[in-house]
């Protein structure tokens, strides 16, 4: 009897010790809010960790039902509203402007330069002009003998402009080449190229605003027209240059408006998140906000039509959306090494 | 062999005592070698391997980088494991090798490895090692910031690019240099760049392109040296300069003709100072920084190193531009000194609470002044030891050291020698002779040698257990192990060594017998209570069981940590954000976060590193910043006496209230080991290994959904994969050939234009920046037009969204792999459960509902792994300590009874150690198992004392009623000053609330507890059950001992 005791009283301490060290997997301390505090151990460590998983799962699960519209709510003080520069605004009708971006260069229009030849084959006896010169509309540019009657007439600019350029000189025998070129530089044509993708948005008559060396110019589209042998197609815009602002061959960019509407309802871009795999934005009410699913109609970059989901009225935030969403999903952030 | 050393320590006294100043001198020169640091270093070996690679997505760098870099790693010697991390832009690959691998060694093999296959990586691309730096690395973290109104030279306000500019090519450079540092890593501000930055139209109208403008800046931007020419015997070089130099010269650079005209540079594109696209940021008190992290070479001393770093800085100072401020805003030295003051504290009040109570229980202030020596003795010794050993001095391996404990073995001998000179001197009736004085410190030493040497030996075995803990535990405790098992000997050799010689020596004057009036009034209580509980000795048997029981019980009610966690003294936080979280929308919210922290009363800085540095060390996305929150001083508080717990959780209230953040709690080391140690956190992890990362993910959710649904499972977790957002180009290939573009030609156009293009390096003296062509800011980040950037062709140009088309997709944001294969952990947590039996009955069920594909296979890890093989080795290797100390036992008396006997008082120890614990709500740790296996020595040595005395008296005497009474009460004084000291050593420790206490605190907790039980144990249930025991045995023969 005696021996069994001082056995059981020896062999306690062995299980104490072990249930000390080792019997540390079979009790946890669970405290849920542990992770708020520094944690005690590396166990607890884990704990929480796992617990922000736990709240991704739940957050799975909530973006689920998400898609009926309630559940997800974020709540910030209005105060820190303030503080992290969340703005909202009402939501109102709009106009939804359109631009497509379109490049070109500029030309001379047909009907603005000419090539003036001699008439009858003869001599030059005179010219009256120079290269750079602005000659009116039949001014008198050179003087031909003509060598069938030797008599001499007079070679008349066809079209008022600048003398570009000038082949012969007095002396010359001329046949029917060509002895100057004139254009009218007051009028040009920029010839935007239209891609096939965008060529369906564009069409005569929009409002174009071209963008030059020299600054920005409104205009209309004057026709649209093939280019041959080429996958696109030109937007002939008229420009005057009675000023001479313009260079022929200059590059432009333009910006076609290619839809300016009125709707009903617009929302700020800015508001805009993808949410549990949705467009929405998200809705201000007092503390709270809330993401709405939005069905959106079209865009110009800027503000975007809303179809369903919003009323007019209804505050959604603007400015610093992305907080809300990382509000309600930061449950899931979490640091993996 | 004792006997010759006691009686050569006693013959040769003085030569003895000088060996004291060798030892002192040894210690000294220790110390200045000593590994000082807050905690013990738990990192594993490991190196990281980091490829940096701009532009790929985390699928690309797997398969570009990843892969063949892991491959390349098959076979290498000592290899652990390697795990790996693909993620934006960046690939590390982590490899560990086996404890006690040499780290040179092992980053020779990696680089032989990496040598072989940097042709198989992707052009321009270099793996390179992180450096060899350990989890205590990030000594010293110093911010540059600029006064406010500050302007450089040219009257412009200072930018976080100047700053930059300043600590890459100030300060960095110097303090790199101090001795021990083997990185300054930077993170925050922006690189300065040169940027080229071309107007589309303009190209258009030149007909220029992306590549031609920069093929031109590439060969425009190089000196070459041609020789020599030797002229009238001048040697003279001749060189052709040609390298940019300036904003001005990047312009002048021709690109192509027009015609005959030249187009430079200048005419299609606008030149400028820029920033860089930049993976990390920093932020101090709520503002953007630039901030630099010095990190140690492994194995330095980092208080020295941390020091270096900081004295050097004060030096740099001098060299700073004129507004900029730089300032240290994390220096270790800090938490370093702070734990020597908690150590010195301890000892210095544990000495002094020694001294004290032998003061009192001896009556002599040499005997007591004798024996407290031998803590000071056995410090250094233990020191020495350290350095011999590679034992770095910390918290946990100086925390655990009682010196009441080690002078148990003096005190013992230092109390008989005063006993027997005392009644020597009383029989002689005068002052000994000094030949007859040292024939009685031999005898005194001799007759107790033996009980006090086999006490130190046993509670040396019983740390033994200790050693056999792997892994992390492993690394925490075997410095505590080792230091402890270290002092004991060294006190061990001091107390047969110069406790005799200094008793021999300093003990020559009179020696009052009396023993002092605490002794006295102990002993007139003493006797009539052991009298009556030899009466009632099944009682106290009984009774004695019952609370053995109790106590048992109670311990299992007790909680449970298996690590304690030291406290640095400041508060380190992750605060994480969503994936795909901008950088710059990351330092927006943090700037806020900072601000509410720095509101805090109790903070004195508060600064943050978000993304990847530039050495990536931590590779952390651009959604998760490392904030570290520097304490002012407790005295400074408004409430000095509020506990971190308390201020962690208001703090954490606090930040709730900030929208979109998430943390996560912890400490500066202890972050930094949490990154580097990684693996998986939770009791049990399913590891999914595969090919494809949507059958990986199906699988873990099918797992996840099983795994939860078995008891005891709870937080159970997919690890997160997806969820990055990415704006993919995707080319229309027949669009392509129809404009006579080739692929390559239009990706290399897309990144060139969005992410630009390293075209060359602007010098600056020694300082070098990049030249990048990319497209101007505008236009860049215009993702809605886009569509409509012109794509040149050979015939002209062609809108992009002709020849491809944009789509918004979500891409893996980071993919895990491990050894060499892809990987997606479910982590679970098991509550109220017996973790074996929910892992036995996890795999049974996955094996039978979960069907994996070929190719897919499952690995199950966690802690459980851990606790599991500590449980199997502790399991071995106590009940083998446990024989071991019985074995001792037996050795010392010749007797398995009275060896049990003696064992038995371990039980009635630990009952006060639990005791102790519960009534100061403490859970049971390692720490308190500690502090269990002191107790257990300390047990066992009061009982060796004791029933060795009994012994002697039985046998002298032949009876055992009389042996027992009178041995217990002779040996009370011993008894009772070594408990006395033991206990009061730890008091200190035990009220401690200075840095490091909440791992002595369990520790001293037990001790004292225990050891006060052990003391009322020893003395009163020891005799009862020796007699009980013995009631019917003969006498015992003489030889059986000394």
């Amino acid at each position: 009897m005696k021996n069994i005791l001082l056995f059981s009283l020896l062999t306690l301490p062995a299980l104490l010790f072990t249930s000390a060290i080792a019997g540390e997997g079979h009790k946890h301390e669970h405290t849920h809010d542990k992770h708020l505090k520094i944690t005690s151990d590396t166990q607890a460590q884990a704990h929480a960790h796992g617990h922000e998983h736990s709240h991704t799962a739940g957050h799975n699960d909530a973006a689920g039902k998400q898609a009926e519209g309630h559940d997800d709510v974020a709540v910030i003080a209005a105060a820190m509203a303030e503080q992290v520069g969340i703005r909202v605004a009402a939501a109102a009708a709009g106009t939804i402007e359109r631009h497509i971006p379109l490049y070109g260069e500029l030309v001379t229009p047909p009907n603005r330069q000419a090539q003036v030849r001699a008439r009858f084959p003869g001599m030059i006896t005179q010219i009256n002009v120079t290269v750079g010169q602005r000659v009116k509309r039949g001014e008198v540019l050179a003087l031909v003998e003509s060598n069938d009657s030797l008599r001499t007439y007079p070679l008349k600019a066809p079209i008022a402009g600048i003398v570009l350029q000038q082949f012969a000189s007095q002396g010359e025998y001329t046949a029917g080449e060509s002895l100057f070129a004139i254009t009218d530089p007051s009028e040009l044509w920029a010839e935007l190229k239209v891609f096939p993708a965008v060529l369906d948005d564009i069409e005569s008559g929009l409002p174009v605003h071209i963008e030059a060396r020299s600054g920005r110019y409104d205009s209309t589209i004057t026709h649209i027209l093939p280019a041959s042998g080429q996958p696109y197609v030109y937007a002939r815009v008229t420009l005057d240059n009675s000023s001479g602002r313009f260079a022929v061959g200059e590059r432009l960019s333009a910006l076609v408006d290619a839809e300016i509407m009125q709707v009903a309802l617009v929302i700020d871009n800015l508001a805009l998140q993808e949410f549990a795999g949705q467009a929405v934005v998200f809705v201000q009410n007092g503390e709270q906000y809330r993401p709405r699913a939005v069905q959106l109609g079209r865009t110009d970059g800027r503000f975007t039509e809303v179809l369903a989901g919003l009323k007019a009225g209804e505050r959604y935030v603007v400015a610093n959306s992305y907080l809300i969403k990382a509000e309600l999903e930061k449950s899931a952030a979490a640091h993996e090494h | 062999m004792i006997e010759a050393i006691v009686r050569f320590s006693i013959a040769r006294r003085y030569l003895l005592l000088s060996l004291i100043l060798l030892l002192v001198a040894a210690g000294l020169w220790s110390y200045q070698r000593l590994p000082i640091d807050a905690v013990p270093d738990i990192t594993n070996v490991q190196v990281q391997i980091n490829t940096e690679a701009p532009g790929y997505s985390p699928l690309e760098a797997e398969q570009r980088i990843t892969f063949p870099v892991e491959t390349a790693l098959y076979g290498l010697p000592k290899l652990k494991y390697t795990r790996s991390l693909s993620r934006y832009g960046l690939s590390q690959v982590t490899v560990v090798f086996e404890d006690g691998t040499d780290i040179y060694f092992a980053r020779n093999l990696l680089n032989e490895r990496l040598n072989a296959i940097k042709n198989t990586l992707p052009a321009g691309l270099e793996p390179q090692m992180g450096p060899i730096a350990t989890g205590l690395g990030e000594i010293f973290v110093y911010t540059v910031s600029a006064k406010p109104g500050a302007t450089d030279t040219a009257g412009n306000a200072l930018d976080a690019m100047f700053l930059r500019e300043v600590q890459d090519w100030i300060i960095k450079p110097q303090l790199a240099q101090v001795a021990g540092v083997v990185e300054v890593n930077t993170i925050g501000g922006y690189d300065k760049q040169y940027h080229v930055l071309p107007d589309p139209l303009k190209m258009l109208t030149f007909g220029v392109s992306m590549p031609q403008l920069a093929e031109a800046l590439r060969n425009n931007n190089s000196n070459r040296g041609a020789g020599y020419i030797e002229r009238n015997g001048q040697q003279l070089l001749v060189r052709s300069p040609g390298q940019l130099g300036s904003i001005s010269s990047i312009e002048q650079v021709v690109v192509a003709l027009n015609g005959t005209v030249p187009v430079r540079v200048k005419d299609i594109a606008e030149v400028a100072l820029g920033k860089e696209l930049r993976t990390g940021a920093a932020t101090r008190d709520g503002e953007e920084t630039v901030m630099g992290t010095v990190m140690m070479l492994m194995g330095e001393n980092s208080r020295t190193v941390a020091r270096g770093a900081a004295q050097k800085l004060e030096a740099i100072k001098a060299s700073l531009p004129e507004g900029v401020i730089v300032e240290a805003v994390y220096d270790r030295t800090t938490l370093v000194d702070k734990t020597i003051a908690t150590v010195q504290k301890n000892l210095l009040e544990g000495a002094l609470l020694v001294i004290v109570v032998l003061f009192v229980l001896l009556g002599n202030i040499r005997a007591a002044l004798i024996t407290a020596a031998v803590i000071p003795l056995a410090m250094l010794a233990t020191i020495t030891g350290m350095v011999q050993q590679g034992v770095s001095a910390n918290l946990m391996s100086l925390g655990a050291l009682d010196f009441g404990l080690i002078v148990d073995g003096a005190v013992i001998i230092v109390e008989n020698c005063m006993r027997r000179l005392g009644l020597a001197q009383q029989q002689q009736g005068g002052s000994l002779a000094l030949r007859q004085r040292l024939e009685v410190v031999f005898s005194a030493t001799m007759e107790v040698i033996k009980p006090s040497l086999f006490g130190v030996a046993i509670i040396t075995v019983v740390y033994i257990p200790i050693f056999a803990l792997t892994g992390v535990e492993g690394k925490m405790f075997h410095p505590m192990a080792a230091t402890v098992v270290m002092a004991l000997l060294a006190a061990m050799v001091l107390s047969v060594t110069l406790v005799p010689a200094a008793v021999a020596v300093f003990m020559g004057g009179k020696i009052s017998e009396h023993e002092g009036r605490v002794m006295r009034a102990g002993k007139s209580l003493y006797r009539p209570l052991l009298k009556g509980v030899l009466k009632l000795r099944a009682l106290v048997l009984l009774a004695a069981t019952a609370l053995v029981a109790a106590c048992l019980w109670l311990a299992s009610t007790l909680g449970s940590e298996f690590i304690p966690q030291l406290d640095e003294g400041d508060i380190a936080l992750h605060a994480m954000r969503i994936t795909g979280t901008g950088l710059e929308q990351s330092v927006q919210m943090q700037e806020i976060l900072e601000q509410r922290i720095k509101q805090f009363p109790e903070v004195a800085k508060v600064f943050a590193k978000i993304g990847t540095p530039e050495v990536a060390t931590d590779p952390m996305p651009p959604n998760v910043a490392d904030n570290f929150v520097i304490l002012k001083p407790r005295s400074e508080w408004p409430n000095p006496r509020k506990s971190k717990a308390q201020l962690v959780a208001e703090m954490a209230a606090a930040l709730e209230q900030l929208p979109g953040n998430n943390y996560e709690f912890t400490q500066p080391i202890q972050m930094r080991f949490n990154e580097l140690i990684s693996g998986v956190r939770a009791d049990v992890g399913v590891k999914v290994f595969g090919d494809d990362l949507d059958t990986l993910l199906r699988l873990a959710n099918s797992i996840s959904q099983l795994t939860g649904s078995i008891s005891g499972a709870q937080d159970v977790a997919v690890e997160q994969v997806s969820g990055l957002p990415v704006l993919s180009v995707n080319p229309k290939l027949t669009a392509l050939a129809r404009y006579g573009l080739t692929l390559a030609a239009f990706q290399d156009l897309i990144a060139m234009a969005i992410g630009g293009e390293d075209v060359g390096l602007i010098y600056e003296g020694d300082r070098r920046f990049q030249l990048v062509v990319r497209l101007p800011e505008a236009i860049r980040t215009d993702i809605d037009n886009l569509n409509y950037l012109p794509i040149p062709t050979a015939t002209g140009y062609v809108p992009l969204h002709e020849v491809a088309s944009l789509a918004m997709q979500s891409a893996p944001a980071q993919i895990s792999r491990e050894n060499g294969k892809r990987r997606v952990v479910v982590s679970v947590n098991v509550r109220e459960r017996d973790l074996g039996g929910f892992v036995t009955e996890l795999k049974q069920r996955i094996s039978t509902d979960i069907t994996l594909p070929a190719g897919y296979w499952l690995d199950y890890g966690g802690t459980f792994e851990q606790l599991q093989s500590a449980s199997k080795r502790l399991s071995i290797v106590v009940p083998i300590t446990l024989l071991l100390i019985l074995g001792l036992l037996v050795l010392a008396f010749n007797s398995l009874k009275d060896a049990l006997i003696i064992f038995s008082g371990v039980p009635l120890a630990l009952t006060g150690g639990v005791l102790a614990l519960w009534l100061r709500d403490m859970p049971l740790s390692i720490s308190a198992g500690v502090g269990f296996i002191a107790l257990s020595g300390v047990a066992v040595l009061n009982g060796l004392v004791l029933v060795s005395f009994i012994r002697q008296l039985w046998q002298a005497y032949g009876d055992l009623a009389y042996a027992v009474v009178e041995g217990a009460i002779t040996r009370l004084r011993p008894v009772l000053m070594t408990a006395l000291v033991a206990s009061l050593g730890f008091v200190p420790m035990a009220l401690n609330t200075g840095t490091g206490a909440e791992v002595q605190r369990p520790l001293a907790t037990v001790v004292i507890g225990g050891i006060i039980s052990a003391t009322v144990l020893t003395l009163l249930v020891l005799p009862v059950l020796y007699q009980w025991l013995h009631s019917k045995d003969k006498r015992p023969a003489v030889e059986g001992t000394t």
